[in-house]
Order: structure tokens, then C-alpha cells, then sequence
């Protein structure tokens, strides 16, 4: 298929001439090669044949290095960011932990546990702004089970000259609620103003809710307002096209059942409950 | 903002296509714009273009609501015309799935 190839600052985008577009996660690419038998670009991603690019005449080998480079700032800076809330342990067990908890993946605080104690301690209680660890420890208190954490990439971080690393730092809270299941996202850094609350009937709800998020790299306009507040103010209209392009957003929309603002600390508990209760 | 003087046939998804007729073509990084005498101009956002295919002097768009665009009599700016438009396509649509910032691209 003939595409148009962009470099962003945590992913190759793929944008095809007729179809959908594709992105492959720089933290997802196991391999960027040549291949010179037929002057293609090979890229290697998790979970699915290898992405082979050709038809770049003299750009091949411009695009190759720029990839690379591309690839290897955003690990080495993912990397980093890990290793501040895994001050513990060596080289080689961050290359295999960045595998495993790659940019945008929450994992259970339980695994992050073993591997290395007071992981999940250091990311809900030193991250958060003093304002905001108020809400966070009363979802700590609603929630039961520890959170899924994790770090996704922030375009709008990575534009700050101040900011050393462009990753926000997020938290999916998991309880039963009902029938089913209620899920909280809740941002652990600056961004962000409310917490987002989900409920559906998967008892994978989080997992699938975190592989939505990712697919729409963690918008939030698009989720919490309507499809006709986004089309009549004009402000987010950038989003229109993908409510009706994207499977995961009408996914995250289906779920969403309200957010909670990040005002009166008093209130905040009841009102996320009943949002876990179906009662907005 | 370019625009182009083009010939145009819009199709909609139930109908035969029609005959090509004079249109201008403009287009920002956001939206597109076909301008035919007699007609307000149709405007349509450049992510909901679903189908790009550029041919010999001609370019087939397919947008999100099944409508069909045939562009033609393209003439000497052709390549200039399509490439501009296939890019701003590709950077819309981009913007719009919230790839995040530019840093290089082909």
C-alpha cells in the first residue's frame, strides 16, 4: 500500500492512502534494519509481521537514521523515567522491565512489587501535587485492590523546555461494582482535572479500557464530551472524524459513566462512588 | 491556502456518477473545499477522507459518508496539486488520531 510516514515523538505513524491509520509504538519495535537485497526498511513490531518500508529512493537511508535516533530518545528517556521510580535495580532488569511496561502499559501494582518493593508507594505518593494526592488517596481508600500504573507519553510535555521527562504518569483503579466492573483513570501528574470513571461488564475492564486509551493516546475531550458538544463548538473538532474512525473511542464512550472533578475534597468520595454505582 | 481550478464529479454512494464539471479545489491543513458556479461550496475535513488515489491526471477521494470525489483535468499541476493534498490528508488525519507532535516524516 502506498502511505505517508511520520516520526512523532513516541511513535511511527502510518498514514495510508486509502484505510486507516497504523502507528508502531517505538517502545513496540523489536528491530529497525535495511535491507539491501531490496533496499527496504525493515521495522520488527510486537505481535505482528514486520513493517517493510520501500520505495524511498534517497530518502532510505535519511529516514532509517531519523527512525532510529527517533526510537532510541524515546526509550532512553522511557528508560529514565522508570528507573526514578525503580531507583533499585541494574541495567538489565530496566531493559526487561521497559519490555514489559512499555510507555502507555499500566501494570498491576502487585507486579511492579516484585519487582521492586515500594514501587507503587512511590508513584501515588511522590508524584501527585500536594492537591492532587488528596483525591488520590480517597480512590486508594474506594478502590480496594492496589492500581494498574503506568506512564504515557505527552505530547504536550514533551513541547515544555522545563520538563526533563515528557511521561504522565497514570493510575487505573478496578473494583466489582454491581453486575460488573467500574474502573477509575486517574492522571498522577499535572494533566488532568477530573478523574474518568468506567463501568462495563468485562472482567478484563481495565486491560481493555488501557489498550483503548493507548489507541487514542490518552485524550480526554473526545471521551467525556458528547459527539454533538464537539461538533457544535468547534473547539475540539479535530476529534470528530475519529468518533466515527475509531472502534476504541465508541469503546471508551460506551463505558464512560461520568467524571469526577478535582474540587472539594469533602464531596469528591461520594460523588466517584456513585459514578461507580451508575448513578450520575 | 492553494487552490486549484479543476474539473470535479461528486458521487453520492447510491448514484451513477455524473459528469465532471468546472470546480475550484482549495484546501487548508483542516479542511477541503470544492467550489462549483451555481452551488455553495462543498466543504468536507480532511481526516474523514478515507480514500486518496491519485491516477494519470486524476485523483478518486472517498470520504467517511461513502460520498465519491473524481477530480480531473488536473493538467501541468498535477503532481504539485496531489502531493500537496495527500500530505495535508496525511497531517490532519495525524492531528486528529493525536499522534503527538512532528519530528521528521515522509
Amino acid at each position: 500500500m502506498r502511505a505517508g510516514l511520520r516520526l512523532f515523538g513516541s511513535l511511527l505513524g502510518i498514514v495510508p492512502d486509502s484505510g486507516d491509520p497504523a502507528v508502531v509504538p517505538y517502545g513496540e519495535m523489536r528491530g529497525v534494519a535495511f535491507d539491501a537485497s531490496t533496499y527496504h526498511v525493515v521495522v520488527e513490531a510486537l505481535d505482528r509481521a514486520p513493517w517493510r518500508i520501500g520505495r524511498l529512493a534517497k530518502r532510505t537511508m535519511p529516514f532509517l537514521e531519523e527512525l532510529k535516533q527517533a526510537r532510541l530518545a524515546l526509550v532512553a528517556s522511557y528508560q529514565a523515567q522508570l528507573e526514578d521510580v525503580m531507583p533499585h535495580i541494574d541495567e538489565l532488569e530496566l531493559q526487561r522491565l521497559s519490555d514489559e511496561w512499555r510507555e502507555g502499559v499500566a501494570l498491576p501494582a502487585a507486579a511492579l512489587e516484585k519487582r521492586s518493593r515500594g514501587t507503587a508507594a512511590r508513584l501515588l505518593q511522590f508524584l501527585p501535587t500536594e492537591e492532587r494526592r488528596v483525591f488520590v488517596a480517597a480512590l486508594s481508600a474506594l478502590f480496594p485492590e492496589p492500581p494498574r500504573l503506568g506512564f504515557y507519553h505527552s505530547a504536550e510535555r514533551s513541547q515544555d523546555p522545563s520538563e526533563t521527562r515528557p511521561f504522565e504518569p497514570f493510575a487505573l483503579f478496578e473494583k466489582a461494582a454491581g453486575a460488573g466492573f467500574a474502573v477509575a483513570w486517574e492522571g498522577l501528574g499535572k494533566m488532568g482535572t477530573a478523574t474518568y470513571v468506567f463501568r462495563g461488564a468485562e472482567p478484563d475492564l481495565a486491560a481493555r479500557l488501557n489498550a483503548s486509551l493507548r489507541a487514542i493516546r490518552f485524550a480526554r475531550e473526545p471521551v467525556y464530551l458528547s459527539e454533538a458538544e464537539l461538533v457544535t463548538t468547534g473547539e475540539h473538532r479535530h476529534y470528530v472524524p475519529l468518533l466515527r474512525r475509531s472502534k476504541e473511542l465508541q469503546f471508551l464512550k460506551e463505558q464512560f459513566a461520568g467524571r469526577a472533578l478535582h474540587v472539594e475534597p469533602e464531596t469528591y468520595p461520594a460523588r466517584v462512588a456513585a459514578l461507580c454505582a451508575g448513578k450520575s | 491556502m492553494p487552490n486549484y481550478s479543476v474539473r470535479c464529479a461528486v458521487t453520492h454512494p447510491s448514484e451513477s456518477e455524473g459528469r465532471p464539471v468546472p470546480t475550484t479545489l482549495t484546501f487548508t491543513d483542516a479542511d477541503g473545499f470544492l467550489s462549483t458556479d451555481g452551488a455553495p461550496p462543498l466543504q468536507f475535513d480532511l481526516a474523514e477522507v478515507v480514500g486518496a488515489e491519485p491516477l494519470e491526471d486524476q485523483l478518486r477521494l472517498v470520504l467517511l459518508s461513502g460520498l465519491g470525489v473524481r477530480l480531473t483535468g488536473l493538467g501541468k499541476v498535477a503532481a504539485e496539486m496531489t502531493a500537496g493534498f495527500l500530505a495535508a490528508r496525511r497531517d490532519r488525519t495525524a492531528s486528529s488520531f493525536r499522534f503527538g507532535r512532528t519530528i521528521g516524516g515522509r
